[in-house]
């Protein structure tokens, strides 16, 4: 599985951040991509409203713990790191990446296949949506989780690199060297 | 036929083969684009019926040359023009006035008459050998209507001929395979046994075409007519199968 | 096994079928063709051209990239366009992974046999311009489809 481009959109639907890792990737101009990452937000919070309503009858059921299980995405491996000590610059230990997590994104768009890629998208807490696209079509819930896992570690980069740059505007397009080397590194060492 | 003898056997088997080789060498058609075309000719007689009633033949009778060429011209100019798509004309048959149905009915016959008397010609010659014509008999020819003329239109045979040996057949069809995918809502209405109506004259046609062709061709000597019968108790409830089994009623009058 | 929902839409952008199945335990249950489910289908319908766009836009070379499926957090929707601008989609859960299978079947098997070959039905069921522009409301209701979709699908409810 090979990234091709990864994008960050911020939580009022722009496009804060886009980078293509592949040559042959499809040349999009810079207002398609805009185009397309609204069209992203946009879908997410459709998707949230066609929940089935065998869903919606069940899901008040079930106990909260049972619903915590069900959200949580697994470990998939150390991904793009070479040696777990070399760590991200984060103030957290390495370790912190080897155990399961909650998915924030319960009932928003995660994942969608084509006959020619798949579309990943991680949403933080905070809104902020992270989307990978590979150049694989994957239907698979095991590539789900790996893309998670993958855009979990980009969402870290982004907190250590972004938002620890005293420079940068919240919101804005994200013009950071140290982050666009990290996230680089981190996806060919994928 | 049934002789017994090894050569006779052999020389049956012999026909039977070079027949078989015959059938592969004809063309192909897929049967459910055969099936189409013989449906669509259904609606498609409603149209020109439709179109028939708009210029009734005698309107131009009365007028003067000039007006008769000018509305020839007009009839004959090509206007761009669809048909109500099939299931609307379907439809409309289902409401029309017993006049209209009856003329619509009268055409879809004469349709299947011209195709059965060229297709008793197209499966006689070709040397069937299970067919035997020597002793000509009404017998024959209708065991000849059920088995040959119906796989080769219908790619079945008839399920159930009985006949009272006078001339009066009852040709039974449970499984009649151009209706057997058309449904409206629910359970069989009037309404939906109505719409079937038309579809069972043309095999009516057929019918009384292969028998003229087979020499009962004396005037009103043959008449046909369908009606839908329920199906015996160890055919029903399959899904996409027509709740209705079909009867064929053939009477032939013997001089 | 579980699903939920499946809808089909024609090309003038109508929901021309949905069926949906409201209890896990009973195949029998939920509502077949509703007026209530009018609004969802929308926005179904929105979601799948919207990615399908964008899907259309990220294609690397000429041929048409047409969308599989969709995943949230709780369910999988799995799409099947055809050529004619006839859109299958079916809502599971997350267990199925793929079941473009389940969709080429219901079109190849169930949709030719009941809904093309059926004489007395409609095959375009948009009549008026109005209805061409996606107002219609016109459904497929004939016996045979309908209970050839029950009979497929019914089984990979409960399961």
């Amino acid at each position: 599985m090979a990234i091709q481009t990864v994008l960050i959109i911020n939580k009022s639907g722009g496009l804060v951040y886009q980078r293509d890792f592949l040559a042959s990737s499809t040349k999009l101009s810079s207002n398609d991509y805009l185009i397309l990452a609204g069209t992203l937000q946009g879908v997410t919070a459709i998707a949230s409203q066609v929940t089935p309503k065998a869903l919606q009858i069940s899901g008040s059921n079930l106990s909260k713990a049972a619903n915590e299980t069900e959200y949580s995405i697994p470990y998939a491996g150390p991904l793009g790191v070479k040696d777990q000590k070399e760590d991200m610059g984060s103030f957290l230990p390495p370790d912190y990446f080897t155990d399961s997590f909650a998915s924030w994104s319960k009932s928003g768009l995660k994942h969608v296949t084509t006959d020619q890629f798949s579309l990943f998208l991680y949403q933080s807490m905070t809104g902020m949506k992270f989307v990978a696209i590979s150049t694989q079509s994957s239907t698979s819930n095991m590539a789900v989780s790996f893309a998670e896992n993958f855009l979990r570690k980009a969402y870290c980069l982004y907190a250590d690199f972004v938002m620890k740059n005293p420079f940068y505007e919240p919101e804005m397009p994200i013009r950071c060297e140290l982050f666009d080397k990290k996230l680089t590194e981190f996806v060919q060492h994928l | 036929m049934e002789t017994g003898q090894p050569t006779e056997i052999t020389e049956q088997q012999r026909a039977q083969l070079q027949f078989q080789l015959f059938q592969e060498s004809l063309p192909k058609v897929s049967t459910s684009v055969f099936r189409m075309l013989l449906n669509e000719m259904v609606p498609l007689s409603v149209a020109v019926e439709d179109k028939v009633g708009e210029n009734p033949g005698g309107q131009h009778e009365t007028s003067s040359k000039n007006d008769l060429e000018e509305a020839i011209a007009s009839n004959l100019s090509l206007k761009p023009c669809i048909d109500p798509p099939s299931h609307k004309l379907i439809a409309e048959y289902a409401v029309a006035d017993e006049d209209k149905r009856l003329r619509i009915k009268a055409r879809l016959n004469s349709m299947g008459l011209q195709i059965g008397k060229k297709l008793s010609e197209l499966l006689i010659f070709s040397n069937n050998p299970n067919l035997n014509f020597k002793d000509m008999d009404l017998l024959t020819v209708m065991k000849f209507i059920c088995r040959d003329v119906w796989r080769q239109m219908f790619g079945k045979q008839i399920d159930n001929l009985k006949t009272n040996h006078r001339g009066t057949f009852y040709l039974f069809d449970y499984d009649y395979r151009p209706i057997q995918c058309l449904a409206l809502d629910g359970d069989v209405s009037d309404l939906e046994l109505n719409m079937i109506d038309p579809y069972l004259e043309i095999p009516c046609g057929i019918i009384k075409g292969v028998l003229l062709s087979l020499g009962f061709d004396a005037k009103d000597q043959v008449s046909c007519e369908a009606t839908v019968v329920d199906l015996p108790d160890t055919k029903t409830g399959e899904l996409g199968s027509f709740p209705k089994g079909i009867s064929f009623n053939v009477q032939v009058l013997l001089q | 096994m579980t699903i939920y929902s499946l809808w089909i839409f024609d090309r003038h952008c109508n929901c021309i079928f949905d069926r949906e199945w409201t209890l896990k335990s009973n195949q029998a249950s939920g509502t077949t063709n509703s007026k209530q489910n009018e609004d969802t289908a929308k926005l179904i319908y929105g979601m799948v051209f919207s990615l399908r766009s964008i899907a259309q836009k990220l294609s690397r070379n000429e041929s048409r990239n047409e969308i599989r499926t969709i995943a949230t957090g709780k369910y999988r929707a799995h799409i099947l366009c055809t050529a004619t601008g006839l859109w299958f989609v079916i809502l599971s859960d997350l267990k199925q992974e793929d079941l473009s299978h389940v969709l080429r079947y219901i079109y190849s098997e169930i949709y030719v046999n009941y809904v093309a070959n059926n004489w007395l039905g409609p095959i375009d069921f948009a009549e008026t311009e109005q209805e061409k522009r996606g107002q219609g409301t016109r459904k497929i209701t004939n016996r045979n489809f309908v209970r050839g979709i029950e009979q497929f699908l019914s089984p990979m409810v409960t399961r």
